[in-house]
């Protein structure tokens, strides 16, 4: 019998009640049909970063076009006091504003005077926080702004010398965009680009499909014993290998020119290569050059540090083109790369993009 | 386990015909452990095809389709789609039709009944096999957890804006075209058509007629899914003369799929055109969606439709109205510091249920739900602009049976393994 029973209520499960139309009477649906409309607001930002060998600093204050307008005299003076003491920063409070200690991502937070609830947010990240472009951008898209291009970003920044910090503020005024609901949860847009030790926007992940066409037109002269490999490596145009050291790596990437510099990248390498980050301030300048046959330059990179394996020698070459920045990067054991290095660099003077 | 049954079913074996009554020799192919061999490996089957098939339908549907349903006509494509992405197919081969296969609801209760005749047959109650007594008490339970869950468990969202209040619930996974009215003593009259008449009309072409209905309805087009579009396709021929999509085009979208990384649900929409419910003129066509019951303040259409009214129509979320009203007195969304990052979202509501003479206040947040009649309300979602707060309301009364079942499975196999190692160490000593 228990077997009828359950085929009886097993056959007779899952009916579900058949649609019908119906009708009734209830109270009427004000709550939905009277919503706010969720706008933007009006808002200003002030800004200021700090780029050193180390760490990468962001002093922000956002609010209120007047409030914050009213406080930029104090803002500048702040800025104006900022000092280096070793891996820190240390500051003189303008009148009135408090500070407080930070936690998680924010190094301090300093609450100004009045009623206005403004606060300028102190955060201190690890190496590298992104260009200043990309930073720039951020905080112009939390304004609803358009993103600048690389040439554009002198105008729109400020750079001052400060106690032998350079020091690169910005004003901007906007529109802010309301804040996104739980479907957002665990966006990082209040975040730098690539921060705390994640590879700088200069990841090869960027790659446009106008750098992928140019990889067409690449052009240059393998050295005797290198030749074309078969290997996929992700985002390379091209992988190269020399006969006889099998553990050299040589890739040919191009990233897209916007958002990307050369400081980013080279800073990206020296991090896969365990090694401190320089002041991308300064760090072009001090690269050595080569003219390439194209005509162009490449700055050239030769670091020496640690690798997932031991010890690991990087030779780069970086060639600035309108359509893609391109990286020519050599991997390897330090004794094996001694034995290319002249490959690498007659590899580098043949390179022309047609 | 397994030796346990096996020793059992080989005791069988051989033993003579008489010895066991007509209802037993019956029941023995029932209770074959082929059969139950069979039965999972079938499962196991459902379910790949099961989860396959969410790459491109929606979850809900493959779990009626696959999971609640006596037999399913499994498509060639989904096996087609494996070998392509894992065996390298040819992405150019096309395998149409497909194959009928016991659908999940008759394999459970065809495992259901194989554990149950089994237990008659084969089985003699002793303290020694109480283990795995217990262990398959836990199976069915477990299995009539989920019967419990599906047949009378309910998970519906009450949308609320800062100040607001309701009394209903939205069972998003339906949805309705409804007409509403204002009566003169400030309530309102509704008369609702569910999706699946509007679906049936579309295919059949029938005109749909009710006593309560202010009109007649022709559907002309449903889509399970769509996008509204604010240009016009080449080449599109407007089927609305009214209302809102005299500006906007449907575009039927594919349903949203099990798999979709931003867990996007599906956004109806339809072209209704309406007829006088008396002379079966037509008095217009009107688009109708979901989606414009997104916007604050919500989107909604007026149609004349001759004696009474103002009449309202829109395409909405199914209702389910509650004799207790909440009123989302605050909602606060609290961030990182210096980021966007969401560190607390909140309800303060006001809670009055004259039936039950409850009134009072709550506070609703993630990980602290509210309950109440059976209910529990999680705070779910925050609207555009932290202008109102979305609640997760959910009953089920099965919820226990999980938990009690697990427990019932990990004490059955505690028994069990205790009672073999304790057989083993006599043995032994």
């Amino acid at each position: 019998m228990p077997l009828v029973a359950l085929v009886a209520l097993g056959f007779g499960s899952g009916c579900q009640e058949k649609a019908k139309i119906s009708s009734y009477t209830n109270a009427p649906d004000a709550n939905l049909e009277a919503g706010p409309a969720a706008e933007p607001t009006p808002a200003r930002t002030l800004a200021a970063a700090v780029y050193r060998p180390d760490a990468t600093w962001f002093f922000k204050l956002m609010g209120d076009p007047e409030a914050v307008e009213a406080q930029k005299k104090a803002f500048d003076d702040l800025v104006s006091t900022l000092k280096a003491t070793g891996a820190n920063l240390e500051w003189k409070l303008p009148s009135g504003w408090t500070e407080t200690k930070g936690q998680g991502l924010r190094y301090a937070t300093f609450k100004l005077p009045g009623d206005s609830g403004l606060e300028v947010a102190v955060n201190r990240f690890e190496g590298v926080a992104g260009s200043l472009l990309a930073n720039v951008n951020r905080w112009r898209g939390e304004l609803s702004l358009e993103d600048l291009k690389e040439a554009e970003l002198p105008q729109a920044v400020s750079d001052r010398k400060v106690n032998d910090l350079t020091v690169h503020v910005v004003n901007l005024a906007g529109k802010r965009k309301p804040r996104q609901g739980m479907g957002g949860m665990g966006g990082m847009s209040g975040m730098p680009p690539m921060a705390r030790n994640q590879p700088p926007v200069g990841q090869p992940g960027q790659v446009t499909s106008g750098a992928k066409d140019a990889a067409e037109k690449l052009a240059y002269k393998l050295p005797g014993g290198w030749r074309e490999s078969d290997k996929k490596v992700m985002f390379a145009a091209r992988v190269l290998e020399v006969d006889g050291v099998p553990s050299v790596k040589v890739t040919l990437s191009p990233l897209k020119p916007e958002g990307n510099s050369v400081a980013d990248n080279v800073n990206r390498w020296r991090g896969q290569m365990a090694l401190t980050p320089e002041d991308p301030t300064t760090l072009e300048k001090g690269l050595a050059r080569e003219k390439i046959a194209g005509g162009e330059e490449a700055l050239l990179v030769d670091i020496s540090g640690k690798g997932p394996t031991g010890p690991q020698r990087l030779l780069g070459a970086i060639v600035r083109r309108p359509e893609a920045l391109w990286f020519v990067k050599l991997t390897g054991d330090p004794s094996e790369v001694a034995k290319v290095r002249e490959g690498f660099s007659e590899l580098v003077r043949t390179l022309k993009f047609n | 386990m397994d030796n346990a049954l096996h020793s059992d079913a080989s005791a069988d074996v051989g033993a003579p015909r008489g010895a066991y009554p007509t209802w037993k020799r019956l029941l023995r192919p029932l209770a074959s452990l082929r059969l139950t061999v069979v039965l999972f490996a079938l499962s196991l089957i459902l379910v790949f095809y099961g989860t396959l098939a969410q790459k491109e339908q929606d979850v809900w549907d493959v779990v009626n389709e696959y999971f609640w349903s006596w037999w399913v006509l499994i498509p060639n494509k989904l096996t087609l789609l494996f070998l392509q992405v894992f065996f390298n197919a040819s992405p150019d081969a096309s395998w149409g039709l497909g194959f009928w296969f016991p659908g999940g609801k008759l394999l459970f209760w065809a495992l259901l009944l194989n554990l149950v005749a089994a237990h008659m047959v084969r089985f003699r109650f002793s303290w020694g096999r109480s283990g795995i007594l217990l262990i398959h008490a836990g199976l069915v339970m477990m299995m009539a957890g989920e019967f419990v869950t599906r047949e009378f468990a309910e998970e519906n969202v009450m949308t609320l804006v800062q100040g607001g209040k309701s009394s209903f619930l939205e069972i998003t996974r339906f949805n309705e075209l409804a007409f509403t009215c204002p009566r003169p003593d400030g309530q309102v009259d509704t008369v609702v058509i569910p999706q699946e008449i509007l679906a049936s009309a579309t295919r059949s072409g029938e005109i749909i007629e009710n006593e309560a209905l202010p009109c007649r309805v022709k559907v002309l087009q449903y889509a399970s899914n769509c996008d509204l579009l604010e240009k016009f396709p080449d080449g599109f021929e407007n089927p609305a003369t009214e209302g809102e999509g005299k500006t906007l085009a449907l575009k039927a979208m594919p349903p949203v799929s099990g798999v979709d990384p931003e867990q996007r649900v599906n956004m109806p929409g339809a072209y209704v055109q309406l007829l006088d419910k008396s002379s079966g003129q037509p008095l217009g066509t009107w688009l109708v969606s979901t989606l414009f019951q997104l916007t604050r303040p919500v989107r909604v259409q007026e149609v004349k439709l001759g004696e009474g009214g103002p009449w309202k129509v829109a395409l909405r979320n199914r209702r389910s109205y509650r004799p207790y009203t909440i009123t989302l007195d605050k909602f606060t969304h609290d961030v990182y510091p210096g980021t966007n990052t969401p560190l607390n979202f909140q309800s303060d509501v006001r809670l009055e249920d004259p039936s039950l003479g409850i009134d009072r206040v709550s506070v609703i947040k993630m990980n602290e739900p509210m309950r109440h009649a059976g209910e529990t309300f999680y705070q779910h979602q925050a609207l555009a602009g932290d202008s109102g707060s979305v609640l997760q309301v959910v009953r089920n009364p099965g919820w226990t049976l999980p938990y009690l079942s697990c427990a019932v499975v990990s004490l059955g196999m505690l028994v069990h393994f205790g009672a073999t190692l304790m057989r083993y160490m006599r043995r032994q000593a």
